[in-house]
């Protein structure tokens, strides 16, 4: 076992961490609207960026010119959404070559992306389609995250995904399959704890059984963000505060686990960024 | 090492190849379901949706694949309005998602990057104008390359800019062999119609009238990290673009100067304006000789 820090999964129990990724504290996601706000030298309420990777993959100009300018004071996390890692299409390691040289050049704490396929037969759906919950997709997964970690140099931190249907193949539950996968692959984790509620909710699952079952010696990030209910359904829209339940969610989190890296999500009808600080400072206060 | 799964035959490969037609298909979920099974996408062993996915109390299969399908369209149109504001305020809102539904038809994504989405359009545009003829749809073409011009600019490093003092303290001997460095990005765009108005109307929020079908020029580029764009006389566009190339001042001023249709005089007044102009646009990096 590598790493120094030790999780709590109870008052009285310890688990080691299994990758020696630092504990960052609370930020939020950079976004375009806050580039003026973030490089003016107001004092930030948040320790840590994470990056859409996508977002600095093919540009020199002001967004990569902001991002070296943030990375000069905080830490960065990357989180991607086109490495396609369920696919049956070919790994593309010319785009995890750029991610590599992206992480290397900004000194990116990490690099992450997503328990999902995104397209296949040479076209990207540019969506997070959910797996089949298989042992045939299990293996063939493991086998694209332990080449995409190879590529990269370093571990992957995937993703648990919003999912809004079931496959009829599906043999095992979500959270099992993906506890597989990182224990099989050696990946890394982000438990994206609205993505917790929102599957949950959409499969008429127990979030908290989902999170009993988590192998939390391998997460080391959160996301929280918010999301649209619909009653029937919810959809993971990243538009609007973070809901009661979620945070409840994370309140058990952390006090059973500990804290966690964690980042704030808003993505739609992006507010000023004193409404994202308020957001991060109520996550810093469930923390203690 | 190859991809253990093999195309079109594992359960898993054959799953998502159903899905991805079912979701994209440019005539919604019950065209993509048809579709898939002419197309003999589905998986082995479904005979009805549900022995592929179940849905639950609350949801039907339908409903469930019904928001990756709307996802899909939505997110794309909006991703290519985004990235061409201009051109769908000359179209309207509504006849652009038309078009756009229409263009992700023809040109699906292939890219890791919804930065390429829209690398098509302005030739789809044109094409499309000319079947339909629709003049709208071809001024549209110009404001799309326009648009994705300053984009390109955009993208590119920040480059330091000299002053006009540069040219003007240039001495006279050194002229012929100097050649203008450029800052990154600056592009010299030559357009079937004179889209400015149009595109000042974007800016503004006003209506926008059908752009008069004109040969005009546009420099796109970028200053501080904004993007511009700039209209550029025919005979100034001339003079630029094989400067931009990389010609020496006297050649690309005598090549000029050759042609017919100049007046040597009118245009030795004019060049020194033009030097300015660009100049004080922040276009030149340097002046090397």
């Amino acid at each position: 076992m590598q790493g120094q820090g030790r999780l709590r999964l109870q008052p009285q129990v310890t688990l080691p961490r299994r990758h020696a990724l630092p504990e960052l504290g609370v930020g939020v996601g950079l976004r375009m609207r806050h580039f003026g706000h973030v490089t003016s030298g107001a004092e930030l309420g948040v320790d840590l960026f994470e990056i859409l990777t996508e977002n600095f993959l093919f540009t020199e100009g002001r967004p990569m010119a902001i991002l070296e300018q943030v990375r000069r004071d905080h830490q960065i996390v990357m989180h991607g959404v086109s490495m396609n890692l369920g696919s049956t299409d070919p790994l593309d390691t010319d785009h995890l070559r750029r991610v590599k040289a992206l992480a290397d050049r900004i000194e990116a704490a990490w690099v992450g992306d997503h328990v999902c396929w995104t397209g296949v037969a040479g076209r990207n759906g540019h969506d997070l389609y959910p797996v089949p919950y298989t042992e045939e997709a299990l293996a063939h997964m493991v086998e694209r995250v332990k080449r995409a970690q190879g590529v990269l140099g370093r571990p992957l931190v995937l993703e648990n995904p919003s999912t809004y249907l079931t496959f009829a193949t599906d043999g095992m539950p979500e959270v099992e399959w993906i506890a597989r996968l990182a224990e099989a692959s050696d990946c890394a984790l982000l438990l994206d704890v609205n993505n917790v509620y929102v599957t949950c909710r959409n499969h008429s699952l127990d979030p908290i059984a989902y999170l009993e079952q988590v192998p939390w010696e391998r997460v080391v990030q959160h996301h929280l963000a918010g999301h649209t209910d619909h009653g029937t359904h919810c959809i993971d829209t990243h538009d609007g505060p973070v809901c009661d339940d979620v945070w409840a969610l994370y309140r058990w989190v952390v006090e059973r686990v500990g804290p966690i890296t964690t980042i704030v999500e808003w993505d739609g009808d992006v507010p000023s960024f004193d409404v994202l600080e308020a957001e991060v400072a109520r996550a810093k206060a469930l923390r203690g | 090492m190859a991809d253990p799964i093999r195309a079109g035959t594992a359960p898993l490969d054959r799953l998502q190849r159903w899905m991805l037609r079912v979701v994209t298909h440019r005539d919604g979920l019950e065209a993509g379901l048809e579709a898939s099974r002419t197309e003999g996408l589905w998986p082995e062993g479904a005979s009805v949706l549900s022995d592929i996915v179940p849905g639950n109390d609350r949801l039907t299969p339908e409903e469930q694949l019904h928001i990756y399908a709307y996802a899909y369209l939505a997110r794309l149109q909006e991703t290519l309005a985004a990235e061409v504001p201009a051109a769908e305020h000359l179209l309207c809102a509504e006849r652009f998602a038309e078009l756009a539904g229409d263009y992700l038809h023809d040109h699906p994504s292939s890219s890791t990057s919804l930065d390429h989405l829209g690398r098509h359009l302005a030739p789809w545009l044109e094409a499309r104008a000319g079947a339909d003829d629709e003049p709208w749809l071809s001024a549209a073409a110009d404001v799309v390359r326009v648009e994705q011009g300053m984009d390109r600019a955009f993208d590119h490093p920040a480059t330091p800019a000299v002053d006009g003092t540069a040219l003007s303290n240039l001495p006279p001997s050194a002229w012929a062999t100097a050649r203008l460095r450029f800052v990154a990005g600056l592009d010299v765009l030559a357009l079937a119609h004179d889209v400015g108005p149009a595109m000042d109307a974007a800016k503004a929020g006003r209506p926008a009238e059908l752009p008069a079908r004109r040969t005009s020029h546009m420099a796109v580029y970028c200053r501080d990290h904004r993007r511009y764009r700039l209209t550029v006389a025919p005979l100034a566009a001339a003079l630029l673009q094989p400067l931009l190339e990389g010609a020496t001042l006297g050649d690309a001023l005598q090549d000029l100067a050759l042609r017919p249709d100049v007046d040597l005089p009118e245009l030795l007044g004019q060049v020194g304006p033009w030097f300015q102009q660009w100049a004080g646009a922040g276009w030149i990096a340097a002046v090397e000789t």
